[in-house]
C-alpha cells in the first residue's frame, strides 16, 4: 500500500517539474495569490474565485494546482498587510494581526514578516506533507465527527478565550463577537434577528466587514487621536535575518509550533466546514494557553505570528482532504475548487486517489510545491510592501486615507452594498470606543469567527437528541474533548501556581 | 471617572432591549431549540457581565481612566468618521471614481496636507480603485447617476470596460 503510494507521489512530482505548462501556471498563480492577499479587501476565497473562470481551458490536474497555489499564497499574502496594516488581508491572518502590528510598531516589522513567511512555508509544508501522505488512510475519519463533536472543539476554543487580559472586559469583548454572529437569518428556521427592518443585514455581517472594521477603522481612529507625524526607526537588516530566523529562535519556538500550531491547525482544516480561519484561532489560543508567560501574547512576541501563521495554512492544507476524499469543501475556498473539479467532469471520492491516482496526486504534490514556490517569490511582494508600509507610518494622514480606501472598497465588494460600508464603520467605532476603555477587542472578532459554527452545531446537537443535553458528552470523541480541554486549563494553572510557590520559597 | 462605567451601562441597556426583541421572535411548535435562545443566552451574559463589573468598579472605587483626547484628536477622529459616513452615502450617487476623486483630497487637505499633494494622491486612489477593481479583477463597482454614470463609463471605456 505504502509502495503504491509513494511511487504514485514521484510520479506526480515529475509530472509536475517536467511539464512547463504546470510550472508555469503553478508560479504565476502562486504571485497572483501572493499580491491578492497582501492587498487589503481581497480574500483568499475572491482570488480563487476570480481565477476559477481562467482555469476551466486548462487541464483538470493544472487547473486545480493553479487554484490551489492561489489559495494558499494569498493565505500567507494576507499576513503582510496584517503585519504592516493591522488589516487581515485575508480572514485566515486575523491572528497574526495582534502580534505582527505590534512588532511593526516597534519598528520590526522586517522580522514579523520574515517569521510570516517562514512559518507559513512551514506551516504548508508540513500540513502538505502530512495531507500527502495520510489522506488516502484518514479520510474516513472525518466523517465521524457529528455536530456534538463539533461543538465540543468550539467549546474548547471558546474555553481558551479565558487566557485574555481584561478579565470581565474581555468575557464581555468574546460575547459581544458571538453575539453579532447571530444578526440576521436564523441558520435553521429562517428568522430575521435583530435587523430591524434592513432587509440587507438578513444575510447577517459578513466577517470581512466586522474584521476590518475590529482592527483597521479602529486602529485608524487609535492612529488619528494622537499627533500626525512621528518618528520611525529605520529597519536595517542583514539579508540572511530577512529569509530565516535565527537558531535560538527557531528552537524557541519549535515547540508552539511543531506541537500545537501544525497538528492542530491541519486537524481542525481536516474536519469538514471549519476552515483555516477558525484553526489560526484556535491553535493561537492553546498555545497561548500552553505558553509561560500568555500575558506577552498580543503584545508582539515572534510567537504570536509564528503560531497563527503555520496553523492557518498547515490548515489550507487539511481543506483538500475532505474536498478531495468526500466530496466535502473544508471551507470557503476548497468549496470553490470543489466547483472547479466538478466542471472538469471529476466526481470527488475516495476514488480519486484509486482510478484518477495521477490527478489526485498531482493536486496534493502540487499543493506542497506551491509552498516552496510562495517562499521563493514572497521577498519580491515584502519589499514592495515594506518599503510602502515605512512610508505609510512615517505620513499618518496617507496611511489613514490608504486604510479608509481599502476598508470601504473591501466592505463594499463583499456584497455589491454601502450598508456593508456602514456596517463597517460602526463596529470600528464601537471597537475604538471599547479599546479606549480597556476592552481588548481581539475576543470579539474571536467570538465573531466562532460564533456561527457554536449555534449551528449547539442547535443540531439538541434538535438531533430532541433537546436532550446529555447528547453534548455521550460519545466517546467528545468526552475525549472535554477531558483534553480541562487538563488543559487545569495543568497550565497548576504548573504557574507552583513555580510561583516555588519562587517564592526560594 | 464615570466613562467606564457609562460604557458598562449603555452595554447594559442595549443588550436589555435587544434580549427583549430576542424573546419576542417567534416560536416555531415543530423546533427543538427555537432562533430566541443562543442569542438569549449570550445576551444574558453580558448582563450578567455588565451588572457585576458595575458592582464591582462601584465597591472598590476602582475605575479606568483613559488617557485624555485632545481637542485636536477629537476632531480628527470624529472628522474621518464623517469622512467614511459622507464617502459611503456618495458612493452609489456619485460613482466610485469620482467619489475617490473629491473626496480624498478634501480630507487630506483638512489632515493639513498640501494642496497640491492632496490631489495628486486623490487622483492615484482613484487610478487604483478603477485599475484593480473593474479593469484587472472584473469586480462591478457602482459608476453614479446621469452625469456621474456618463463620466466614469467614458473613464472606463479608456480601458476597455
Amino acid at each position: 500500500m505504502m509502495e503504491y503510494h509513494l511511487i504514485n507521489i514521484y510520479q506526480a512530482f515529475i509530472y509536475i517539474i517536467t511539464n512547463p505548462l504546470n510550472m508555469g501556471v503553478l508560479i504565476l498563480a502562486s504571485f497572483i495569490g501572493l499580491l491578492a492577499g497582501a492587498t487589503p479587501g481581497i480574500t483568499s476565497v475572491a482570488i480563487t474565485a476570480i481565477l476559477l473562470p481562467f482555469t476551466i481551458w486548462l487541464p483538470p490536474e493544472t487547473a486545480i494546482i493553479a487554484l490551489v497555489a492561489a489559495y494558499t499564497s494569498a493565505v500567507y499574502g494576507g499576513s503582510v498587510s496584517a503585519v504592516l496594516f493591522r488589516i487581515p488581508g485575508s480572514t485566515e491572518n486575523i491572528m497574526t494581526a495582534l502580534d505582527g502590528y505590534e512588532l511593526t510598531k516597534a519598528g520590526r516589522s522586517g522580522f514579523a514578516l520574515m517569521l510570516s513567511r517562514f512559518y507559513s512555508f512551514l506551516g504548508g509544508l508540513v500540513g502538505g506533507l502530512i495531507t500527502l501522505f495520510l489522506t488516502p488512510i484518514l479520510a474516513d475519519v472525518a466523517v465521524m465527527f457529528g455536530p456534538s463533536e463539533m461543538f465540543a472543539l468550539v467549546v474548547m476554543a471558546i474555553s481558551f478565550l479565558a487566557t485574555f487580559e481584561g478579565g470581565v472586559k474581555a468575557v464581555i469583548s468574546a460575547l459581544l463577537g458571538f453575539f453579532l454572529a447571530t444578526i440576521g437569518s436564523d441558520p435553521v428556521t429562517g428568522v430575521y434577528r435583530f435587523t430591524f427592518g434592513v432587509t440587507i443585514l438578513g444575510g447577517g455581517f459578513d466577517l470581512v466587514a466586522v474584521l476590518l472594521g475590529i482592527f483597521a477603522i479602529s486602529e485608524v481612529l487609535r492612529l488619528l487621536e494622537s499627533e500626525l507625524r512621528f518618528e520611525v526607526v529605520k529597519e536595517r537588516y542583514k539579508f540572511r535575518e530577512l529569509m530565516f530566523p535565527s537558531k535560538e529562535l527557531f528552537l524557541r519556538l519549535a515547540p508552539p509550533v511543531f506541537l500545537i500550531a501544525a497538528p492542530i491547525g491541519w486537524l481542525i482544516g481536516f474536519l469538514p466546514g471549519i476552515g483555516a480561519t477558525t484553526a489560526a484561532v484556535v491553535a493561537y489560543l492553546m498555545a497561548r494557553r500552553f505558553s509561560k508567560s500568555p500575558e506577552k501574547w498580543g503584545t508582539g512576541i515572534p510567537e504570536g505570528v509564528a503560531v497563527s501563521e503555520t496553523a492557518n495554512n498547515a490548515a489550507a492544507m487539511g481543506t483538500l482532504v475532505p474536498t478531495l476524499a468526500l466530496g466535502i469543501p473544508g471551507g470557503a475556498a476548497t468549496a470553490i475548487v470543489l466547483g472547479a473539479l466538478m466542471i472538469h467532469g471529476v466526481i470527488p471520492g475516495a476514488w480519486v486517489f484509486t482510478y484518477r491516482a495521477q490527478l489526485g496526486y498531482t493536486v496534493l504534490v502540487g499543493t506542497v510545491l506551491s509552498n516552496v514556490v510562495f517562499y521563493l517569490l514572497a521577498p519580491v511582494v515584502i519589499y514592495m510592501f515594506l518599503r510602502l508600509g515605512e512610508f505609510l507610518r512615517r505620513n499618518i494622514p496617507f496611511l489613514a486615507v490608504m486604510v479608509i480606501f481599502f476598508c470601504v472598497f473591501g466592505a463594499y465588494v463583499i456584497r455589491n452594498s454601502v450598508v456593508d460600508i456602514i456596517a463597517t464603520l460602526i463596529i470600528g467605532v464601537i471597537a475604538y470606543v471599547l479599546s479606549r476603555y480597556k476592552f481588548p477587542t481581539a475576543p470579539m472578532a474571536i467570538g465573531f469567527v466562532l460564533g456561527p459554527l457554536a449555534e449551528k452545531y449547539f442547535r443540531r446537537s439538541l434538535d438531533i437528541a430532541f433537546g436532550n443535553p446529555l447528547v453534548f458528552i455521550s460519545s466517546p470523541i467528545s468526552q475525549f474533548i472535554y477531558i483534553a480541554t480541562l487538563l488543559a486549563i487545569v495543568i497550565p494553572t497548576l504548573y504557574t501556581r507552583l513555580k510561583t510557590r516555588k519562587d517564592v520559597k526560594s | 471617572m464615570y466613562g467606564e462605567i457609562i460604557v458598562f451601562l449603555f452595554l447594559l441597556i442595549s443588550s436589555s432591549y435587544l434580549l427583549y426583541e430576542a424573546l419576542k421572535l417567534p416560536k416555531l411548535p415543530f423546533v427543538v431549540i427555537g432562533p430566541e435562545v443562543w442569542p438569549s443566552i449570550l445576551l444574558i451574559g453580558i448582563i450578567i457581565s455588565c451588572i457585576s463589573a458595575v458592582v464591582y468598579r462601584y465597591v472598590r472605587k476602582n475605575y479606568y481612566r483613559p488617557p485624555k483626547l485632545g481637542r485636536g484628536g477629537l476632531i480628527r477622529v470624529l472628522t474621518t468618521i464623517m469622512f467614511i459616513v459622507i464617502y459611503a452615502l456618495v458612493f452609489e450617487y456619485i460613482g466610485f471614481f469620482i467619489s475617490t476623486l473629491l473626496l480624498i483630497p478634501i480630507y487630506l487637505k483638512f489632515l493639513r496636507v498640501r494642496t497640491l499633494t492632496s490631489l495628486v494622491v486623490g487622483f492615484i486612489f482613484a487610478m487604483l480603485a478603477l485599475l484593480l477593481f473593474p479593469v484587472f479583477l472584473l469586480i462591478p463597482l457602482p459608476r453614479g447617476y446621469g452625469v456621474f454614470y456618463d463620466l466614469t463609463t467614458y473613464i472606463l471605456g479608456l480601458f476597455g470596460r
